[in-house]
């Protein structure tokens, strides 16, 4: 039997005997939530055994400059100026804004530098993930097929450009359930560079449920106000008094439990525990005042202010002690069409340290092992300029999906290492191309999953994170 | 695992289909779902995918002969198809390995039955035409309310199981009126119903419910889903649109219980059919609700076409049920649809007025304007105005006679003793040009009207030729019309000149200058100085609107000269007004000039008529043909005070109604352009990758149903396949969906998918017959509503037994009424109505309640700010809530995202729910305004409780939960006496004031008690 039918039908038979048998008394529910079957996930879905039990993506919006960051081209310094080779560019197809505009080869104003004892090559602008450089894997031929923000990052969180397919960390909690009792098993956090350079909007949908059931969509953790939407009590009702009305609600739904038998009454119940839970365990997360200084440093400075990036990543790892299984943070900002010279070094300033610091601090707290961490955007920039090639100030790099690069990280990942290549100018892979389909079939089979079996019926066919392709880039895995 | 999968097969059984009991194979029911699911991928409708040229999917792929044979009638021991199925050999294997599907032994035994019997096929279900088949057999025929019972008992019975009680009084009127209006009984109409012994109780509460104009609101909600209703276009900038004006026109179509397939007209076509009115172009809004992309980079051509998809889509997956997006790209891989068919469902939406572009403010054309209820009220009200004064104006000629002959004698006078000079005397330009290439007209009496190009500025240059005499003043007469915006005197309402020069040119020789000493107007706008026009600068000049969006009214200025100016034969007057401030547009429409030789002249001053009137005056009147009284009667008639002062209100009124018309909001509609824009397939639905050069016509599914004779190739067309009697889908998704909304899940529960791939239905007979008889009965909504919650299935309790839970999990069979949580968006509206804060205002704009501070801005990086309404707007049914699409309201959870057509329910149960309901502002205020209310109607707390239960839950207290609400009682008391300041707090969430007379104390432990209330399963559930 499918393992999503066996689901189901634990579903129903938990439904009959587990949960209509009469007198349960409230101390017993507690426990029921565990073996709740949304919580459990689907039984047998672990195809393998898993490498990482959870996943920290660490999306960059906006689209990080692959050739500035991570893709060492010394050759292009030679081209600089000249036009791109029509045999590289091999009539893609690009944005509106560069379309019929001469493309003058831009080589990299910054110093790249081998790192770690593995060497690898990274740029002056990421001296911390320099210093991290023998965990991670630096894969060089990562490609897409989306030219524009939305499109891409939809693409790459849900396997499809248009809006309405569940994210990659709701496909988790579909498969895989809840590994805590006090937190969402999905949790999405975003920021944006001080400058707010960059226009792109957090959509929704960016960690939505698509057609899944909506209990696994990412719950989002806010950077102002309550960090979950209505978690605090109103004004005048602490938790001891909250404790106690909801103690006479739970009662009040078992005596209607009991009249008129509907199970999900139960669920009910066990929901607003959770709820009760999380009024305590989300506060509890977000405060990072228990956090030793030392620890505190590592992150940079930005990590006492609410929102930042460096504070979200030290949320993330907090978040990833407590068993969240899929944290996925957003930081804005990356889009650099006319001031590359000026905000790249800004932007890497504000990410490069908390990114490193949170690998590291997973690192000596064990997590690491099974903690997937991702860093990527949806596609790469342009060898060459966008804007005039005599404005050194005013240099840009437009949208790029043929080549770009992105790290992982732990859980599974060969560290020291790097995957695949590009072209001479990073305009195409070269080497080993990683499609996103491939990105996606390589994080869920970390987890244990087979991407082409978890799949969910909707209007008349079994969807998949990976549609009908993907492949797991099996040289990558430790 | 063993007794696991007997036990769930059983359950697949009884909700799905009786298979291990029944003999006989049905093809639809029992085989091609499996074939559709494992084989149709590669061996199904899609040519391009379709391996070994082999279909599964149709009657001649399946007879098709075939060496080895495919299938042998009746022996499935035989033929290619069993062997390969069964084959061990993986190379032979089907399905494919590499496919990820495989065939169970139970699913290849009922292939093998399915062959036994004969290997019969018919077309998909949804495909065959619904049947009105006789009702079915029953044992309890008792039961039977109406003739869907029987259909469910017959079920039932089937499996060994008997239908629920009947729910109690208070169950029933509760469940009918959330089902009807959205909204909870109020305890008297709970009180009315269980008094009321008469036979037709329950049809009563019914009718009174349908006939509600809640009952249209409340419907509208899932019309809103399916159609992706938004107050915004979604993506960056997500802007706002005005829609709401279809939507109000969907809750007057409930409402009023348009019929069905009329409903359908009117929104896919309703600016086609002949003279519509607005209100059919308004429900054409329909197809005008997706999303629309403003963003910098987009190619508009490319949004146009997301817009076509999105329409041909929707329209198909709501009045359908088909996915057809999927023949975006390919032949549909289950359904006979071809990516053909599919451009030329689409080319129907092609060729719309459209750029791609959001070129109407927030809305995209075309669009119509629309006024609001009060904007209506007025226009009529004016348009009466203007019936009624021009009676006055025009009054009789009779009634004229002594002071028309006043009028006479006055000017025979003047002609006798030469002083017609000393008049007003009308100048008639020879010539007017203006600088900037408007156009000029010279009407009979002098009067210049400027037409044509509006420039930013602009100068006239009149030349008049004048006569023998002496000049000492010049009128200038700006004048209304009705041929200019708003009525003039300016082309654009308003105008303000800055120079009036005057110039004497003579017969021979160059012009001379004429210097102006002084000017005054009858009336000049603040801030403005008519003496301004005298000097050369463009600073200042004469203004005329009066502060109140008025200026039509005929206005003077009149200029007296340095030095008298005399005149010789032949020369003329050169007089230039310039319009050069700095307020483009403002320049005169209509005037006339003349002049005076006389220093005293004022703006009451009579004007000398035109000599042809002059003539007629001094004839005695007797003497005048009946033709020439007429003139000189209607001639003096004008010059009346009445005239000029009714002709003034006229232009305002006029006015005022011009300027209504011009702020009538606009709203988007379908209209199409007059060149039909070319549809090609195109490849992997690229909007610029034509799969080949031959353009396609409009076209339908040919699959479905044949096209109605003599239909036009366009929208109307479309929509009268779609309602046509030969259409088996429409009738059926139809009631489908009206099904799933009373009983929770539809007879298919696919409610967006009637295809191969959807689920089959329950009652595939009861699905058939409630189609026809819909269709039958003029496609009555309310009728068909009413035969659903007169059944005694709908009225049956919805307890769930564990023998029911154990059979029937999902309650497919309907063995039971469905129990379930109410919409997020009911949830909102019960608890408004419940506390008595609900404002019921009907239709309008989108209101803004309470919403956690920052959300937009936090969204959208500080560039959208929510600003909260207050008052009224605050507690309007939540079907006016704004709905921003990229961030729909944060209290309405589980409902659709509005992006795309969603027409399937969810309901999930998650902790953040939880955490709305006792935490939202809205929820927190309407406990407190409930609270009081219970506190300030009764002085015991035993009446507190009992009058809390009978308005939340319709009932009173059992002792146990009294028991339960004097614990919340006691602790909320003894927490706020020990902290006042928390009682104190908590009473101030909510904009709404509070009664200083009650006690916070008390009023605080009560509003935890009906935030409890609020809470409890019940209070959120439709029983």
């Amino acid at each position: 039997m499918h393992p999503i039918d066996r689901h189901n039908q634990t579903i129903t038979r938990r439904h009959f005997f587990g949960k209509t048998s009469v007198g349960i008394g409230s101390a017993a529910l507690a426990s029921l939530l565990d073996d709740d079957a949304s919580a459990a996930g689907i039984p047998g879905i672990s195809h393998f055994a898993p490498r990482a039990k959870r996943v920290i993506y660490l999306f960059q919006n906006g689209a990080p400059t692959h050739l500035d960051l991570f893709d060492h081209k010394p050759e292009m310094q030679k081209y600089r100026g000249t036009d791109l080779p029509d045999s590289i560019q091999q009539g893609k197809r690009l944005t509106t804004m560069t379309q019929g505009k001469a493309r003058k080869v831009l080589p990299t104003p910054w110093k790249f530098r081998p790192c770690g004892e593995s060497g690898t090559y990274m740029s002056e602008l990421v001296p911390y993930m320099g210093s991290i450089a023998d965990d991670l894997c630096i894969v060089r031929s990562m490609y897409s097929e989306a030219i524009n923000h939305a499109p891409a990052i939809t693409f790459l969180l849900t396997g499809s450009e248009m809006p309405g397919r569940p994210s990659m960390g709701a496909w988790l909690s579909y498969g895989l359930g809840s590994d805590n009792r006090d937190l969402p098993t999905f949790c999405a956090m975003t920021s944006r560079d001080r400058e707010a350079s960059c226009g792109q909007i957090f959509y929704e949908w960016y960690w939505g449920a698509g057609f899944l059931p909506t209990h696994h969509q990412g719950v989002k953790f806010r950077g102002v106000g309550d960090p979950v939407l209505y978690l605090s009590n109103p004004k005048g009702i602490d938790r001891s008094l909250r404790k106690n009305l909801l103690e006479q609600l739970s009662q009040l739904n078992h005596l209607k439990q009991k009249e008129v038998g509907d199970p999900e009454i139960l669920t009910r119940i066990s929901q607003y525990e959770m709820a009760y839970r999380m009024q305590a365990s989300v506060p509890e997360l977000a405060d990072i005042s228990t956090e030793p200084q030392h620890i505190l440093d590592m992150y940079g400075p930005d990590v006492t202010e609410r929102g930042t990036f460096a504070q979200n990543c030290l949320l993330a790892r907090r978040l990833a002690e407590k068993g969240v299984r899929f944290i996925q943070l957003m930081h804005a900002g990356w889009d650099q069409h006319n001031n590359l010279p000026t905000q790249l070094a800004v932007q890497a300033k504000d990410t490069d340290q908390p990114a490193a610091a949170l690998v590291k601090d997973l690192k000596q707290r064990g997590l690491l092992d099974d903690t997937l961490v991702i860093w990527g955007g949806e596609f790469g920039r342009t060898p060459f300029v966008q804007g005039d090639m005599n404005n050194q100030k005013q240099h840009g790099r437009d949208h790029h999906p043929y080549c770009f690069s992105l790290w992982m990280a732990g859980g599974g990942i060969k560290g020291g290492t790097t995957y695949g290549q590009s072209d001479e100018f990073g305009y195409n892979v070269a080497e080993n191309g990683v499609h996103v389909h491939d990105l996606q079939a390589t994080i869920l089979h970390l987890l244990g999953i087979n991407h082409e079996q978890l799949t969910y019926r909707f209007q008349g066919r079994e969807f998949r994170l990976t549609d009908v392709h993907g492949q797991v880039v099996q040289p990558i895995l430790a | 695992m063993n007794t696991y999968r007997i036990g769930f097969l059983y359950i697949t059984l009884l909700t799905v289909a009786p298979l291990v009991r029944a003999q006989e194979i049905d093809f639809n029911r029992d085989v091609r779902p499996i074939l559709s699911n494992n084989c149709f991928q590669c061996h199904g409708p899609d040519e391009e995918a379709r391996q070994a040229d082999l279909r599964l999917d149709t009657a001649d792929g399946i007879a098709e002969q075939r060496d080895p044979a495919l299938i042998v009638q009746g022996d499935a021991s035989k033929g290619e198809f069993i062997h390969r199925i069964t084959t061990s050999d993986s190379d032979l294997k089907m399905p494919p390995a590499d496919s990820n599907r495989k065939l169970t032994a139970e699913q290849i035994e009922v292939l093998k039955r399915w062959i036994d019997q004969g290997a019969e096929y018919s077309v998909h279900w949804s495909f065959s035409p619904a049947v009105k088949s006789e009702l079915p057999a029953i044992k309890n025929k008792a039961w039977p309310a109406n003739s869907l019972d029987h259909f469910i008992l017959a079920k039932l019975e089937e499996n060994g199981l008997e239908p629920s009680s009947e729910a109690s009084r208070r169950t029933l009127i509760r469940r009918l009126t959330f089902d009807l209006t959205g909204l909870p009984p109020t305890p008297k109409e709970v009180a009315n119903f269980l008094a009321d012994r008469s036979d037709d109780a329950y049809q009563t509460v019914v009718k009174r419910l349908l006939d509600s104009s809640r009952f249209g609101e409340h419907m509208a909600w899932s019309w809103l889903e399916a159609a992706r209703y938004s107050d915004t276009n979604g993506y960056q900038g997500d802007r706002t649109r005005s829609s709401y004006f279809w939507r109000t026109w969907v809750i007057e179509a409930f409402n009023n219980n348009m019929p069905f397939d009329q409903f359908s007209l009117e929104q896919i076509a309703g600016d086609l059919l002949d003279n519509p009115s607005t209100s059919q172009l308004i429900a054409t809004g329909f197809n005008r609700n997706h999303p629309l992309n403003g963003e910098g980079g987009r190619i508009a051509e490319e949004n146009r076409v997301e817009y076509v998809f999105d329409r041909t889509e929707t329209t198909s997956t709501v009045w359908l049920g088909l996915t057809v997006g999927c023949a975006r790209c390919h032949d549909h891989k289950y359904d006979p649809i071809s990516q053909r068919e599919y451009y030329e469902l689409y080319a129907y939406f092609n060729s719309i007025d459209e750029t791609g572009r959001v070129d109407a403010g927030g809305n995209a054309r075309p669009v119509v304007k629309v006024p609001t209820l009060g904007q209506r009220t007025r226009v009529e009200e004016l348009e009466g105005q203007f019936v009624d004064l021009e009676a006055i104006r025009n009054q009789p000629l009779s009634e004229l006679t002594t002071e028309r002959e006043k009028w006479i004698a006055k000017w025979n006078t003047a002609l006798a003793g030469n002083t017609l000079e000393n008049y007003w005397n009308t100048l008639v330009p020879s010539k007017v040009e203006s600088q900037e290439g408007a156009t000029a007209h010279i009407e009979p009496y002098g009067k210049v009207v400027i037409t044509g190009k509006l420039p930013d500025f602009d100068d006239y240059k009149v030349t008049i030729p004048v006569s023998p005499g002496t000049i000492r003043a010049i009128r200038l007469e700006a004048l209304t019309n009705e041929a200019l915006q708003f009525r003039g005197p300016g082309r654009n309402a308003n105008f303000v000149l800055t120079g009036f020069d005057v110039a004497l040119q003579p017969a021979e020789g160059d012009s001379v200058s004429v210097k102006l000493i002084d000017v005054s107007a009858d009336y000049t706008q603040q801030g403005f100085n008519v003496a301004d026009t005298l000097d050369s600068s463009s600073k200042g000049g004469w203004a005329v609107w009066d502060g109140e969006l008025k200026t039509a009214v005929d206005r003077q200025a009149i200029y007296k000269l340095e030095q008298p100016l005399e005149t010789s034969q032949g020369d003329s007057l050169i007089i230039t007004l310039k319009h050069r401030s700095d307020h483009a547009k403002h320049i005169l429409g209509t005037f006339t000039l003349s002049t005076s030789s006389s220093v005293d002249t004022t703006f009451e001053t009579g004007t000398v008529p035109p000599t042809e009137i002059l003539q007629l005056v001094q004839v005695p009147s007797a003497q005048l043909d009946e033709k020439q009284r007429a003139i000189v009667g209607e001639f003096h008639r004008q010059t009346t005070k009445n005239y000029r002062e009714t002709t003034a209100k006229l232009r305002l009124a006029q006015s005022e109604h011009d300027r209504l018309k011009e702020s009538f909001q606009e709203t988007m509609v379908m209209r199409d352009r007059s060149d039909v824009r070319d549809t090609r397939i195109l490849a992997i639905g690229r909007y610029d990758n034509p799969l080949n050069d031959e353009k396609l016509s409009p076209g339908t599914i040919a699959s479905v149903a044949p096209m109605p004779e003599d239909s036009p190739q366009n929208r109307l067309g479309l929509a009268r396949w779609l309602i046509s009697a030969h259409n088996p889908l429409t009738h059926r998704v139809t009631v489908n969906r009206f099904w799933q909304q009373f009983f929770g899940t539809g007879l298919v529960k696919t409610t967006e998918d009637f295809g191969s791939q959807g689920d089959l239905p329950s009652h595939p007979q009861l699905l058939d017959w409630l189609a026809v008889d819909f269709q039958q009965n003029n496609w009555d909504v309310k009728r068909l509503i009413t035969q659903f919650v007169t059944s005694a299935t709908y009225r049956q309790s919805s307890n769930v037994s564990v023998q029911l839970l154990e059979k029937d999990p999902y309650n497919r069979l309907l063995g039971r009424a469905p129990r379930y949580r109410l919409a997020a968006h009911t949830i909102r509206d019960n608890a408004l109505a419940v506390s008595g804060l609900l404002v019921e205002k009907h239709g309008g704009p989108s209101v803004k309640p309470y919403q956690p501070p920052g959300l937009w801005a936090d969204f959208s990086f500080g560039k959208i700010k929510y600003t909260q309404d207050s008052g009224d707007a605050l507690y309007r049914r939540s079907l006016y809530t704004f709905w921003r699409r990229s961030l729909s309201p944060p209290n309405m959870f589980d409902e659709a995202n509005r992006q795309t057509c969603e027409v399937r329910t969810k309901r999930t149960n998650t902790p953040l729910h939880a955490l709305t309901l006792l935490n939202d502002t809205t929820f927190v205020e309407a406990a407190r305004v409930f609270a009081q209310n219970l506190i300030l109607n009764h002085e015991q707390d035993a009446d507190r409780f009992e009058n809390a239960f009978q308005r939340a839950l319709s009932r009173s207290p059992t002792t146990e939960e009294i028991k339960l609400l004097e614990n919340i009682l006691s602790v909320s008391r003894s927490h706020y006496r020990k902290s006042p300041d928390d009682a104190t707090a908590l009473l101030s969430v909510g904009e709404s004031k509070h009664d200083d007379s009650i006690s916070t104390v008390e009023l605080a432990a009560f509003t935890n008690l009906a935030n409890i209330i609020f809470n409890t399963d019940e209070f959120i559930s439709k029983e």
